[in-house]
């Protein structure tokens, strides 16, 4: 077994002039499924149930007002089991900024912290196409991870940094969510 | 047989982090394992290194009074004695205290580690121009080191919104256009780290000598993450894309306008 040295060198090659006139398509990279994720998440379930849920208007407007943006009416929850005691929740999510839209899985514990959270996909499109229906439609429910190949559909933009605001908002959200099941004895 | 790659993304340092790397055939076990380091290694220098948490080493300088003198974390000491490096390389040019006092905070080696002390109560340190390209490399040294372990070269990358480092593998980056949306190609990173900031109009800082009202990108090719973080403030600082220092740290520089 050789003991290799962390390399200490840049090697790159700029892209050609002509290359710089057109946008690149957008891309898309899928990290993750919602079950590869609550695996990840709880280790130690031996299962995990869909449940549905809906918040009364009162929770919603207690929740809005605690959070300063809107939250959903319906939730669909993965209750993650070890036998019968509940070890945790995941709440898949996602969130649309400037430029992307961000599928996340948010796990949260039977206490009501964050164990970990997960990105799903990533999707990244022209700013204005983000704002078109049909585009965001298309995102709905999608959970296949695609083949992972070097090259064309691998994300590395480089810009002003990519705010993660929206991400962060959408992960206080589905704690919140979380936690106010849990305090009704929603979720056992 | 083409080679499979192991890719995920978390919320780190206020941006999505994303690490890759390339499946070890005869052993795919040791990628999943690498990743959990290189997690591990994030969660450690954001703990590390914010500014913003009261527990984090430079939270607690900052609140402190004058003569405060702090052991540091392995992440801190590195982190600060480079950015000491820095700042008297580039005549005072890279300054963590970002004008608060350049010559009030000192580090001292004795025992049990390194020391940071602070001299003026007014002196605040803020890691924000070379902590994320700390933390990249951080990562990117988990990484390499678990892949090391096994028989075959290690290929993997580290991308933290746009901060870059990576060995073994080509990643083509993209430059985004904020204003009219849209990613460009730039270039193909294969060794080593890119780092790009904007400047101008609702960014943070302005580039020198730029006019108002046109932001421009400066982006900087450099073997460490550290590095590529801590020379795009120093070229915006001066305006120059041929600062000696980039040279002298083996790093090239590109100010750019977004887009084409």
């Amino acid at each position: 077994m050789g003991h290799r040295r962390i390399p200490r060198a840049v090697c790159y090659a700029l892209a050609a002039p002509a290359a710089l006139v057109a946008p690149a398509p957008a891309f898309a990279v899928d990290y993750l499924t919602a079950d590869q994720a609550q695996a990840l998440i709880f280790p130690a379930a031996d299962r995990f149930e869909l449940a549905e849920f809906t918040l009364t208007a009162g929770e919603r407007e207690a929740l809005e007002a605690k959070l300063g943006f809107k939250v959903r009416e319906r939730w669909t929850l993965r209750l993650a089991r070890q036998g019968t005691r509940l070890l945790g929740v995941l709440a898949v999510d996602d969130v649309v900024g400037k430029f992307e839209r961000i599928t996340f899985a948010t796990g949260v514990g039977a206490d009501g912290a964050v164990a970990e959270v997960e990105v799903l996909s990533y999707r990244e499109s022209h700013g204005y196409e983000v704002r078109l229906p049909a585009w965001r439609k298309q995102f709905v429910g999608k959970t296949a991870a695609s083949p992972l190949r070097v090259g064309d559909d691998i994300a590395n933009i480089s810009g002003a940094t990519l705010s993660c605001q929206h991400l962060t908002q959408g992960v206080r959200r589905a704690v919140a969510v979380v936690d106010a099941l849990l305090r009704r004895g929603g979720l056992r | 047989m083409s080679a499979r790659y192991l890719r995920r993304a978390r919320p780190h340092l206020g941006t999505l982090v994303e690490l890759g790397v390339r499946v070890p055939e005869a052993e795919p076990a040791r990628a999943t394992a690498a990743l959990g380091r290189a997690f591990l290694a994030l969660a450690e220098v954001e703990r590390a290194l914010s500014a913003f948490l009261p527990e984090s080493d430079i939270g607690r300088f900052n609140a402190a009074p004058a003569g405060f003198e702090v052991l540091l974390s392995d992440d801190a000491a590195r982190v600060l004695g480079a950015a000491c490096a820095l700042a008297r390389e580039s005549a005072g040019l890279f300054d963590v205290s970002l004008g608060t006092g350049p010559g009030a905070w000192s580090l001292s080696e004795g025992e049990g580690g390194c020391r940071l002390r602070k001299h003026s109560p007014g002196v605040h340190l803020d890691l924000g121009g070379i902590g994320k390209g700390f933390a990249v490399d951080r990562a990117f040294e988990a990484l390499f080191d678990e892949l090391a372990r096994g028989p075959e070269e290690p290929a993997c990358w580290v991308n933290a919104g746009g901060d870059l480092r990576v060995s073994g593998v080509e990643l083509p980056v993209r430059l985004r256009d904020e204003r009219g949306g849209g990613a460009f190609p730039f270039l193909v990173l294969s060794e080593g780290a890119l780092a790009t900031s904007r400047f101008g109009p609702l960014a943070r800082a302005s580039l020198a000598h730029a006019s108002p009202g046109h932001a421009r990108y400066v982006s900087v090719a450099a073997p460490t993450g550290l590095l590529s973080d801590a020379l795009t403030k120093v070229v915006a600082l001066c305006g120059r894309a041929d600062h000696p220092l980039l040279a002298s740290h083996g790093a090239t520089a590109f100010i750019h306008e977004g887009g084409a």
